[in-house]
């Protein structure tokens, strides 16, 4: 993983602390923004990849109809004039861009002065409201099996996070006002759908799609009451099913795809599959209206992958553990989860 | 249970007394990690404003998938 790999080394660490401003940012959206985020951004990636001049990409920022992706390392000013970039996991590379970087920008044309940047209204269609009264979940997912495919680099001991998302009206719809201890009761819907299509996926080296619409359907969801004290509710969530969906991930990536024309992605991936099992414990605090406790263990049997979470050479069946806790306050935690807002909620 | 590849057998040793090792080996650990001492700025807009005052340049780790989450 980047983030381990490249970022972790301390001459990485060190250079970028003391020389920048470092972002970041999810091009998913970003690349596709049509506000001024996106055309700053645009400004920096079309100088990197395209190679275009610092004016030609001021002028071609504002086309965001355009299916490249702009992933990688960039340095720029505030402007967008571009200093250096790379897409690159290979520390002495990043470190050798940055450094010409750092030349480039004493001789910059833009940001001669310290100056001040406003407020932006961003493109809507993008746009995710943290549920400030709600319930956010970090998301840990990771292979339980003890051997993995070879070569065991990185990919030995991958793991990946994600984030979920419920609103107040979600959380609350949890519990019923009437409730006593035994009592079986779905999940809210909404949830339930979300849960199993954009969080019970194998995203353990990569993000992948979301399960099918109809896919919700195989995995059912139910909370039992094991106690109740004065103000908390005792909750267990369970749940088993089965996630089968048939594709042809790899035989075609998609235009933007970063790794098309690579022939290890030309695999043929026919299958993907997820088998949970679902165990939670949750306290849920009735006066407070809150969760206190909401860890979630979903483990099982995966097989098969996704274009992007680089199963090519490692479809057998073998085990897949996620987990769900409450998030902490950093601001790491506040980032959306994987997907866009309309589909996500709308689940 | 039959897959495009291969057949695995269908058990589950989830229960009560196996919930807090897999919780344990699965759980995020993100904060710990030594990728978190850089000071990221998770919104390029939030940098840009930050750069502007400190006259810094940017840095920008630009991902498919936000950095902080999943990748």
């Amino acid at each position: 993983m980047r983030r381990e790999r490249t970022y972790s080394d301390q001459r990485v660490i060190d250079f970028i602390s003391e020389h920048f401003v470092p972002a970041a940012v999810n091009i998913n959206h970003l690349q596709r923004q049509e506000d001024e985020e996106g055309t700053f951004f645009r400004t920096i990636s079309w100088q990197g990849r395209y190679e275009y001049s610092f004016e030609e990409a001021v002028a071609a920022a504002p086309d965001s109809d355009h299916g490249e992706c702009h992933q990688g390392q960039y340095v720029a000013s505030i402007e967008g004039e571009l200093f250096g970039t790379r897409h690159t996991a290979d520390p002495d590379v990043l470190l050798s861009m940055m450094a010409s970087a750092v030349e480039n920008w004493q001789s910059r044309k833009t940001q001669r002065v310290k100056e001040s940047v406003g407020t932006i209204e961003r493109d809507a269609r993008h746009v995710w409201s943290f549920p400030e009264d709600g319930l956010v979940l970090e998301v840990g997912c990771r292979d339980l099996s003890s051997e993995v495919d070879q070569p065991a680099e990185w990919r030995f001991d991958a793991h990946n996070v994600n984030h979920v998302w419920m609103t107040a009206d979600e959380v609350r719809a949890f519990v019923p006002s009437e409730i006593g201890v035994g009592d079986a009761i779905p999940i809210p819907e909404l949830v339930h759908r979300r849960l199993v299509r954009f969080h019970f996926l194998d995203i353990v080296r990569g993000e992948t799609p979301p399960w099918p619409a109809d896919a919700p359907e195989g995995v059912p969801l139910t909370t039992v009451c094991t106690a109740i004290d004065e103000d908390r509710v005792f909750l267990d969530l369970i749940g088993d099913g089965l996630l089968v969906e048939a594709g042809d991930w790899c035989g075609q990536p998609p235009r933007a795809s970063v790794y098309r024309g690579r022939e290890q992605m030309c695999c043929q991936i026919g299958e993907r599959g997820f088998e949970p099992h679902v165990l939670g414990k949750l306290v849920y605090n009735r006066t407070k209206g809150r969760f206190e406790r909401f860890d979630v263990v979903v483990v099982g049997t995966r097989w098969g992958g996704t274009t992007f979470n680089f199963r090519q050479h490692d479809v057998e069946p073998d085990r897949l553990g996620i987990v769900m806790t409450i998030a902490g306050s950093d601001e790491r935690d506040k980032t959306p989860p994987a997907g866009s807002p309309g589909r996500y909620f709308s689940a | 249970m039959q897959t495009l590849y291969g057949t695995y057998e269908s058990v589950s040793d989830l229960s009560e007394e196996t919930f807090q090792a897999y919780f344990e080996r699965c759980r995020p650990r993100m904060g710990s990690e030594k990728w978190t001492e850089i000071p990221w700025i998770g919104s390029l807009w939030e940098a840009r404003q930050r750069a502007a005052a400190e006259l810094k340049p940017l840095f920008i780790w630009a991902m498919n998938g936000h950095p902080f989450g999943c990748v």
